[in-house]
């Protein structure tokens, strides 16, 4: 409802009137008012008015005088006023009242209803300064400058100092510093403004980054400030000594801005950060840049820099990669993006083993300078971690390398090499030993070790030329004297040259290595040497020879010597003595190697000394031994002749039908069947032959495909027999004759079974791979993918044993070979650093039901890796949690370890004691394990600079721990951690 | 062993097997022509160590940053000062202190006080002393003429406080104060003694908007005074209520109400009482409004006399012409009580007759009043006022009678800058007869003040005020049937000067004109005055 205004008739119902003196002289009454009005005592005026009721205007300067006391009736009062000629007047000191309350806005919609005339009376000053500061208030910056300006062109007065000042405020606000200090200069003149218009110009030489100035003139306002002036002063003289480079003085001045408890912004904990990280104080630095809030200009991207390096310092690498991480991401400063991305790439890879922020890095950035520092940095992580393959990698991206990279370099080369060799993968270790080789010293033992293991696997890959030249210059050298190596050289020479057919060359170096007394070959030495004078029919010389060896290794299983002796004597004619000689090894065992050749060879000798009946008694030996066809044919054959000789032609004829019959497919076969021809003529019964020739054409006449079927389903016997030797020559002959053949596929197969059962698994690997990669799925490509895979693991051929396990896992029929061929997938996939497939197949595999104990840890351990090496941190803790279950285990104490390493990596520190103590409880714990715990606690005593603590925790570890064994890298952690705090210790004393 | 080796080993077994050897008889000699090679070498390997310095890898992982020198946040932070803008301009005043005198003697004095409160209270502390000492002219109090002079002295002071609070939704207003009169006409006045009063009020008054409104005010005035050693006194009590409320849109209800009670103890004591109620209702709607009602009034002054009166007051605003047409209608009694009189009159005393009550029937105005540019004010009306009681002034003497008097108003206000004018001009005519033996109203009144500043520093006002003559008719059988109080022209002036912050002398001119100005018929000050003093103001 509309309040109707029930204006009070106040003279009619208050006065009671108290009459004036002067009740009757009104006009005198109101001059006196006037007078007193104009002498500012509205108050008694206001009064004297009120008693005139209407007369002239004294309601108005009733209203006035109560406006000019400040009546909260303003309102009504001006609207008293408003068919009066003070009209104006009561605007404009209504709107300086509602000025004066600080309502702007309202004041200046009543200043407004002012008439203009105004500016040119005596109040003009105060009516454009008050109606100019109102804009100011209400931010109409132009209009408030446009209204002082004109109180600057009216005659000095009590307004001319403030509008001044408000001038240089305006140009403060719009950074125009220069005409804002011009302003200010002149308003400081006047005592009301010296100390504030000091203040701004001061402020204004800071914005225009004139910091003697405000260190200068600053500090001495600082003693008389009020408070909060005094913070911003504070805070700017701190800044002024920040950027002049003194961090004490910028922190004492700091200090006392922040002492007055001023609500803080974001550039504030952006300053006190930059001042605390300036003075090296990196805990309070992380304080405050911690606390400012979320952004993305530049100063988020310097803050994040300097947050992170505090983080370095600090320990807590985690939160250190994170602030590189949002360093890297904003795009003001390119140096320190670049930078920033760089550390992040490093920490990404030093924590979680993740590569590819390096590659995005490499992307992004000129990979010169820094790039070089990547792979750097990558080959010393991979060493870290006894990936030399890894590390081989990443040096090889390098242009050049220094010295130390040098040396790295080449005992990586060396342990790769070593590793390859321990797999039995000789081609590729050659390479990596030649490099190893390459780099060293000429004079250098690794080198040399190097180069020996080279000729080595040269040797062994048919590279004899090669092998040589390293042996002899090794030998030249003297090298590795005292070392097994050093002193076979002799007889590896005489190898080669066995090799190469050279034996006289061989004898001579067999002959040195005989001398020098070394025991490790010496027996195969003594018979190569006694082979060596055989080979060039010295057969004399080779008896003696190999009498030497027999008289000092001789067993009767050990045929060879014997054997060898044996011919030689045959074919010195002295076959008494050849008898005998064989006799010696009569008594061996028919598994011994060379027993068929050498009862063959006695039984011939027997033969042809005349002694049918020991020749047909040792034949008969051969037949009942474990001799292989051909001897069992060419026994056959033997006893053929001795009966045939004996004049037991019918016995002579079962011998020689039992060859062609049942040999068919040797040569002896057809050298059987003249025999029985001859026999036949000899009875005179040709049509016997005759007949029987009919009868077996089918077996020995056979079409080229009947044969290729024979020699196949021979191969397949032997196969099954297990006879490797006689099934990888067999193959080999097969593949030579029958490249075309359908059935080479299979025979491949049996090649690949018998290499690899007699140890050559890269032939082996080589012919699975043949297999595997041809023809349609069955048990044959099963088994040879099995077998593929299995051996390029072993050969660390981790691309090809993935290939293999996948191929294998989609199309095995056998529920076990699919469950082997899943674990491969996780193992080569990890192991060629496939680590997205990796973790996701040893996560499939954790969670398969039918999974052994043992294979779920593996899982678990491999998941766990591979999410870190993809910085999935959350993922691998998880898995690290659950084996952490049972530290007992390998791989639960490894993920003990791990978790341990994880707190330290984040700098929690006190957490690393915690679970190290913990984990020092539990039962089970392996001591390997322990101790890798116990050396990262150690390190984090360091990291907290408890040096004497680490020493001491480090050598309780080397005191008290007992290695498991050769490749237990704990004692040399150990070992470089106290080097490194003994040559602090002598850096501190120095 | 590599195939080839194999291949030849497997030969060379083969070759063990050949025909010819197939065909071996006793008596075939074997031939030296053996074959030449050494089957199934296999060569000892020694196993492959790791030397102690393979081991030793130079190790060492660090993260550097490159140096950021701290450059500034590049953020600018403004510092913002608020000024501290209530102060008034500095002219407020709390302090004056004004004193001056001259000839002829007119002293001034004057000391007024307004301390400053933080809250809503205001106080002015104040004190005048106005006088006159010097020669009156010497009046025939029968024919009125001039006739000689005589030396007199006329001091009046007042001091008191007054103020009040303003609460925002009502008002309180008080004042205490004394007012002293010290005349002394000689033997024209009589054996006067010095009169004293105090004076106290109190009202409050609803303020703001709100569906109610009231408003309350009592005032007290007690004065003694003494005239030929007999003591008189004279109290007076005067209530006043308002209250009213909002009914429903643009209607309102209110009622005013009063009572007034004056005691006089002279030689003709009396009581009388005055008490009236209005009950009325007030209608708004645009640019009209009316507020009306009726008067109901008792007295017992003179008997007890009832007395209705309308009490109607109208307007119609035209805002953009910034002009306002008014009508009232009123009535009502009011008692004049001794130190009424001797306000108006410092020379009254018991003899004039003792003070009564005005009663007036009806007094009716119209007219109109506005402003042209903010420059000009002005106001023209007609007024009629019949009165049961009016007081007349006569030789000596006051009256009470019947009157009946229609006057036309004008003033026009000019305000310039610093320079200002108020023109009053007023015409009556009595209507009928007047009581015998007292005057009548002069037909015009007018009155003019004119000022300028220069720059606050130079003030100067001019004040003229006149009237025309006023005449009484006296009774048949004298001697002067119809006498005559002169008109008069006062003329006054003020300059002032500030010389300084604070202070400010000053130049008053009185009757300039020396004009026989007789305010009351039987004193006229004579002589030109001019009186000096200074001012100071802090």
């Amino acid at each position: 409802m509309r309040l109707i205004r029930m204006t009070a008739i106040a003279a009619a119902l208050l006065l009671a009137a108290f009459a004036d003196a002067y009740a009757d002289q009104p006009g005198k009454t109101y001059s006196d008012a006037v007078a007193l009005y104009e002498q500012g005592m509205f108050n008694r005026a206001a009064q004297m008015f009120g008693s005139l009721g209407s007369y002239a205007d004294a309601e108005a300067y009733s209203a006035l005088c109560r406006l000019r006391m400040h009546s909260p009736e303003g309102g009504r009062l001006v609207e008293k006023v408003a068919d009066s000629p003070l009209k104006d007047l009561a605007w404009f000191h209504y709107g300086v009242n509602l000025f004066a309350d600080g309502d702007y806005a309202a004041s200046a919609r009543a200043l407004d209803k002012v008439n203009g005339r105004i500016e040119k009376g005596p109040d003009a000053a105060e009516y454009l300064y008050k109606r100019g500061y109102c804009d100011y208030a209400l931010g109409l910056y132009q209009d408030a400058e446009r209204r002082l300006m004109k109180v600057e062109a009216l005659a000095q007065s009590d307004y001319t100092a403030p509008s001044r000042y408000l001038v240089g405020t305006i140009k403060y606000l719009d950074r125009n510093f220069a005409e804002a200090e011009k302003w200010f200069a002149l308003s400081g003149k006047d005592r009301r403004f010296a100390d504030l218009s000091a203040f701004y110009i001061v402020d204004c030489r800071f914005a225009a980054k004139d910091y003697d100035y405000v260190v200068e003139n600053g500090i001495p306002l600082l003693e008389n400030a009020p408070a909060e002036r005094r913070a911003h002063l504070g805070r700017v003289i701190s800044e002024a000594y920040l950027v002049k480079g003194d961090p004490e003085k910028a922190r004492e001045f700091l200090e006392g801005a922040q002492s007055l408890k001023k609500p803080r912004t974001r550039t504030d904990f952006f300053y006190a950060g930059s001042v605390m990280y300036a003075l090296g104080d990196y805990e309070g630095a992380i304080e405050n840049f911690e606390a400012m809030e979320d952004g993305d200009d530049s100063l988020a991207q310097v803050a994040a820099y300097e947050l992170a390096d505090s983080y370095i310092r600090t320990g807590n690498k985690i939160a250190a990669m994170a602030s590189f991480k949002k360093a890297s991401e904003l795009p003001f400063v390119y140096a320190t993006r670049e930078d920033a991305f760089f550390n992040y790439a490093k920490l990404a890879f030093d924590l979680n083993g993740d590569t590819s922020v390096f590659k995005e890095y490499a992307r992004i950035f000129e990979t010169s300078g820094k790039g070089q520092q990547i792979y750097e940095y990558m080959a010393l992580a991979a060493l870290y971690d006894k990936d030399y393959a890894a590390a081989l990698d990443a040096y090889s991206q390098l242009d050049e390398l220094s010295a130390g990279q040098k040396s790295n370099y080449m005992r990586a080369n060396y342990l790769r090499g070593r590793q390859l060799v321990e797999g039995g993968s000789y081609r590729d270790a050659v390479m990596y030993l030649k490099a190893a080789a390459f780099y060293a010293p000429r004079h250098d033992v690794l080198g040399h070790y190097a180069r020996f293991n080279a000729a080595d696997c040269l040797f062994r890959t048919g590279n004899v030329d090669e092998a040589l030249s390293i042996y002899q210059d090794l030998y030249n050298l003297s090298a590795l004297d005292n070392h097994d190596e050093g002193r076979t050289l002799a007889y590896n020479i005489a190898y080669c040259y066995l090799e190469k057919g050279r034996w006289k060359d061989a004898a001579l170096w067999l002959d040195r290595y005989l001398s020098s007394r070394d025991l490790k070959f010496r027996e195969d030495a003594l018979v190569r040497r006694a082979d060596c004078d055989f080979v060039r029919q010295k057969y004399a010389d080779a008896v003696v020879s190999y009498g030497r060896a027999i008289s000092e290794y001789g067993s009767p299983d050990k045929i060879y010597p014997y054997y060898r002796q044996a011919l030689a004597y045959g074919l010195k004619g002295d076959l008494k003595s050849k008898v005998e000689v064989l006799s010696r090894v009569d008594g061996a065992s028919p598994d011994a190697p060379m027993w068929s050749e050498a009862q063959y060879e006695l039984a011939r000798a027997e033969f042809e000394r005349g002694n049918a009946s020991s020749a047909e008694r040792t034949f008969l030996k051969i037949l009942s031994g474990n001799a292989s066809r051909e001897y069992e044919a060419g026994a056959l054959t033997g006893l053929g002749m001795v009966c045939r000789n004996s004049g037991r032609y019918e016995d002579a004829l079962v011998r020689y039908k039992t060859v062609v019959e049942q040999y068919a497919d040797l040569p002896a076969a057809r050298d059987a069947l003249l025999a029985i021809e001859s026999i036949y003529q000899t009875l005179g019964r040709p049509d016997a032959y005759l007949a029987y020739s009919d009868s077996v054409e089918t077996v020995v006449k056979k079409t080229p495909e009947e044969r290729e079927e024979l020699y196949f389903n021979t191969i397949e016997q032997l196969y099954v027999a297990g006879r490797w030797k006689e099934v990888r020559d067999a193959s080999l002959r097969f593949t030579d004759s029958y490249a075309s053949s359908g059935r080479l596929r299979d025979v491949n197969f049996y090649l690949a079974e018998s290499l690899r059962c007699l140890g050559e698994e890269e032939a082996a690997c080589d012919c699975y791979g043949k297999v595997f990669e041809s023809g349609a799925w069955d048990s044959f490509r099963e088994m040879a993918a099995l077998q593929y895979a299995r051996i390029s693991f072993k050969l660390e051929r981790y691309a090809d044993a993935l290939a293999g396990y996948s191929e294998l896992e989609k199309g095995a029929e056998m529920e076990q070979n699919r469950l082997e061929a899943a674990t491969g997938v996780m193992r080569s996939a990890y192991r060629a650093r496939e680590f997205g497939l990796a973790a996701e197949t040893s996560a499939r595999i954790a969670e398969q039901p039918g999974r052994k104990v043992e294979e779920v840890r593996e899982a678990l351990m491999v998941n766990a890796r591979s999410n870190l090496a993809q910085s999935r941190r959350e993922e691998a803790l998880q898995a690290l949690n659950r084996l952490a279950a049972d530290p007992s285990t390998d791989e639960g104490g490894e993920a003990c370890v791990m978790l341990v390493k994880d707190a330290f990596d984040r700098g929690d520190f006190k957490g690393v004691e915690t679970m190290v103590y913990a984990l020092s409880g539990k039962a089970g714990v392996r001591s390997f394990h322990l101790a890798k715990a116990y050396v990262i606690l150690g390190d984090s005593f360091v990291s907290r600079g408890s040096v004497a603590q680490a020493k001491a925790t480090f050598e309780s570890i080397r005191d008290g721990y007992v290695p498991s064994g050769e490749s237990d890298e704990v004692t040399a952690l150990v070992r470089d951690r106290l080097n490194s705090i003994e040559k602090m210790e002598e850096n501190e004393q120095e | 062993m590599s195939r080839n080796r194999i291949i030849a080993a497997t030969a060379g077994l083969l070759m063990a097997f050949n025909p010819v050897s197939a065909q071996i008889n006793t008596s075939v000699e074997v031939t030296n022509g053996y074959d030449a090679s050494i089957p199934d070498l296999e060569r000892g390997f020694v196993d492959m160590t790791i030397p102690d310095s393979a081991d030793v890898f130079d190790l060492e992982f660090d993260y550097k940053v490159f140096e950021t020198p701290y450059k500034g946040t590049s953020a600018f932070s403004p510092y913002s000062v608020r000024l501290n803008q209530n102060d008034d301009g500095g002219e407020h005043h709390r302090l004056m202190v004004k004193a001056g005198a001259g000839y002829v003697l007119r002293p001034t004095a004057c000391l007024i006080w307004e301390p400053e409160f933080k809250d809503r209270f205001r106080m002015a502390v104040y004190g005048n002393f106005d006088g006159f000492v010097g020669n009156y002219r010497g009046i025939n109090p029968v024919s009125l003429e001039e006739d000689g002079s005589f030396a007199g002295r006329d001091l009046y002071s007042r001091e008191g406080v007054a103020g009040g609070w303003e609460f925002g939704k009502c008002d309180l207003d008080f004042e205490v104060a004394h007012s002293g009169i010290y005349a002394d006409g000689g033997e024209m006045s009589g054996p006067m003694g010095a009169f004293n009063s105090i004076y106290a009020r109190a009202a409050v008054r609803s303020a703001g908007q709100s569906k109610y409104q009231y408003g309350f005010a009592a005032a007290f005035r007690g004065g003694a005074d003494s005239f030929d050693g007999k003591r008189i006194g004279d109290n007076a009590i005067d209530l006043d209520m308002r209250f009213g409320r909002s009914v429903i849109e643009r209607v309102a209800v209110l009622v005013d109400g009063g009572f007034g009670l004056d005691s006089y103890s002279a030689e003709a004591a009396f009581t009388g009482y005055n008490a009236f109620i209005t009950p009325k209702a007030v209608y708004s709607h645009g640019p009209f409004r009316v507020e009306g009602g009726l008067k109901f009034n008792i007295s017992n002054y003179a008997g007890r006399a009832f007395l209705i009166s309308p009490d109607i007051h109208a307007t119609l605003s035209f805002e953009k012409a910034r002009m306002t047409l008014y009508a009232d209608l009123t009535g009502g009694n009011r008692s004049d009580s001794y130190s009424d009189m001797k306000d108006r009159n410092h020379f009254f005393t018991p003899v004039y007759g003792a003070p009564g009550n005005t009663a007036v029937n009806l007094a009716a105005s119209a007219g109109i009043r506005g402003a042209v540019a903010s420059v000009l004010k002005y106001g023209v009306g007609v007024s009629y006022e019949n009165d049961r009681s009016k007081l007349y002034d006569g030789v000596g003497s006051i009256v009470y009678g019947r009157g009946e008097v229609f006057g036309v108003d004008a003033n026009l206000g000019l305000r310039v800058s610093s320079v200002f004018a108020d023109l009053r001009f007023r015409y009556n005519r009595d209507m009928g007869d007047i009581p015998a033996g007292t005057f009548s109203t002069p037909s015009v009144e007018a009155g003019i003040v004119a000022g300028f500043n220069v720059r606050r520093r130079i003030f100067l006002s001019v004040r003229l005020d006149g009237q025309t003559s006023r005449t009484a008719r006296r009774g048949e059988n004298v001697r002067y049937k119809v006498v005559a109080l002169p008109g008069f022209l006062d003329l006054g002036f003020e300059a002032g000067y500030r010389f300084a912050r604070h202070w400010t002398v000053f130049l008053k001119g009185q009757n300039m004109l020396n004009a026989d100005i007789r305010r009351t018929p039987l004193y006229s000050e004579k002589g030109i005055g001019v009186t000096a003093g200074v001012s100071f103001v802090l």
